[in-house]
């Protein structure tokens, strides 16, 4: 976990406490604190009275007359020893969390803004959504783009951008597993020979799994950006039928597990720890996405729903190529 | 759910101007109530990047609907509770994942389950108090003690050696070299927790 024991950095001092605790409410610290209060719990046998009441109510009791200046000021305005309680009971904690993120004043929200992590996030949401409603006409645009199938052969999607050649062996590997994959769903007959079968799809010519890696990109907006143009490439095919619209999506699939499994050296090791969770959530969503079209669902609908899946992930990788600059 | 009854705030007016088409205050709304936004979908367990992606999907909403939202009641309650709707309509389909990694880490600890709403924290809670208890077996009897009986009891120092029995100096000492001890050790623990895996 590579993190510093919390409890260690409870102020020593007593008015201190209030505004340490108010930080570790709102932030991502919570969770470990209450996890080393566990831990502490079990290993000395914390013996206490079985509580009748809900974590919720007795928070409530023990707050008293201070709670509503706690959610107004937050708990320097509680006395020393309310605050003292709090920090020995992870079960109030946790009720303490939920209570002034939802019914918290504007103090809250400051202490909100002030957690680093927090406020990142926050900027980046800010890009995206910025992104997102400002370029409504463009995106609607991308949606009604019509481009027969047979007029952009798959080595035609590339534009010529420079790969790297670590990337190029990843996305052969991620193309030889999808070609796999479809090689089980989409051929209907395994004995027959025909245009359907695995050479069909073995090698993917486009988008983060085609066959010249991702971007080379020393520099992070430039990495990102050509990650987002490379994603944009899925508006450049509509397919309609079922088995054409399951392996469009299949490919886009196998595109994230290329960048699941990338190193990204042109981002920051946070920044690529966050393109690989974002990634797994978009994996999960075209996950779901391929079941419906194999589960019967209309494969118009379905691919609308993956148009948005690709207009999400492409506006997030601009609004973090913005913030990277 | 979300109070409804909190005071008019700054974040009421600035809403109020954007539903009427202030572009300015729009801009002002998501940036003063993301972080916080974000903070709340994280303590209902959410990942880092998921609720990023649900407080984006919120926002957005929210500019669709504005026509329906109340102008004389607090906007944050409402855009909470929209981004309550949009996680619960995708979790759907993390349930799955979030069943098959909560399997994962039930047969990894063979019991404690999590005891809250939030899986993902659960999980991760559950990661971190193995690591902490791990780092607690390599302290010393008195060491152990210390800690817990002034983090979980909540007891001074000079109560602590009351309740053990020791001279106040040997708690004082003990206290100190079992705080640097957990912290070289959790710094270390990458899930090595065997004794000499650390400093």
């Amino acid at each position: 976990m590579n993190a510093p024991f919390l409890l260690e950095t409870i102020p020593d001092a007593a008015p201190a406490r209030g505004p340490w605790l108010d930080s570790v409410l709102v932030g991502d610290d919570l969770d470990r604190l209450v996890a080393e209060l566990d831990a502490l719990g079990s290993a000395v046998a914390a013996e206490r009275a079985p509580v009748a009441q809900s974590p919720e109510a007795e928070l409530d009791a023990l707050l008293g007359t201070h709670r509503s200046t706690a959610l107004a000021d937050g708990l320097a305005a509680a006395p020393a020893e309310t605050v003292e309680t709090l920090l020995t009971r992870p079960e109030l904690l946790l009720a303490l969390r939920t209570l002034v993120l939802t019914e918290g004043g504007p103090h809250w929200d400051a202490v909100a803004s002030d957690d680093p992590a927090l406020r990142a996030a926050a900027d980046r949401v800010v890009a995206a959504v910025k992104q997102r409603t400002g370029e409504a006409g463009e995106t609607a645009a991308a949606q009604d783009l019509p481009m027969p199938a047979s007029a952009v052969a798959p080595t035609d999607e590339r534009s010529e951008r420079k790969r790297s050649w670590g990337t190029a062996v990843l996305t052969g590997v991620a193309g030889l597993a999808l070609g796999l994959i479809a090689a089980f769903f989409l051929t209907p007959d395994p004995a027959a020979p025909g245009p359907a079968g695995p050479a069909a799809v073995a090698s993917i010519g486009w988008g983060w799994a085609g066959p010249e890696g991702l971007p080379a990109a020393d520099d992070p907006r430039a990495y990102l950006d050509g990650l987002a143009d490379e994603a944009e490439e899925w508006f450049k095919k509509r397919p309609e039928t079922d088995a054409a619209v399951a392996k469009r999506i299949g490919e886009f699939r196998a595109g994230c597990s290329v960048l699941i499994l990338a190193e990204h050296p042109a981002l920051p090791d946070d920044a690529a720890d966050r393109l690989r969770e974002k990634c797994r959530l978009w994996a999960s969503a075209l996950d779901e996405q391929l079941a419906a079209v194999e589960a019967g669902e209309p494969p118009i609908e379905v691919r609308g729903r993956t148009d948005e899946t690709v207009r999400k992930l492409i506006v997030a990788l601009r609004g973090d190529a913005i913030l990277a600059a | 759910m979300p109070d409804s009854g909190e005071h008019r705030s700054p974040s009421d007016a600035l809403a109020a101007a954007a539903a009427s088409g202030d572009a300015a205050a729009w801009s002002d709304l998501v940036r003063a109530l993301s972080p916080r936004l974000i903070g709340f979908l994280r303590s209902r367990g959410l990942r880092p990047a998921e609720a990023e992606d649900v407080a984006q999907d919120a926002w957005v909403r929210v500019l669709d609907r504005f026509d329906a939202y109340d102008r004389d009641r607090p906007f944050r309650p409402w855009l909470f509770q929209i981004a309550v709707n949009l996680s619960a309509d995708r979790g759907r389909s993390d349930a799955r994942r979030i069943a098959r990694e909560r399997h994962v880490a039930q047969e990894k600890d063979g019991a404690a389950e999590a005891t809250d709403a939030a899986p993902h924290a659960g999980i991760e809670r559950q990661e971190t108090a193995r690591a902490v208890a791990g780092c607690l077996e390599k302290l010393s009897e008195v060491e152990r003690s210390c800690l817990g009986l002034r983090y979980r009891e909540g007891l001074k120092n000079h109560e602590v050696a009351d309740r053990l029995d020791v001279p106040k100096g040997t708690v004082d000492g003990a206290f100190s070299r079992g705080l640097k001890k957990m912290s070289a050790c959790l710094l270390h623990a990458d899930g090595d927790l065997s004794p000499g895996s650390h400093a």
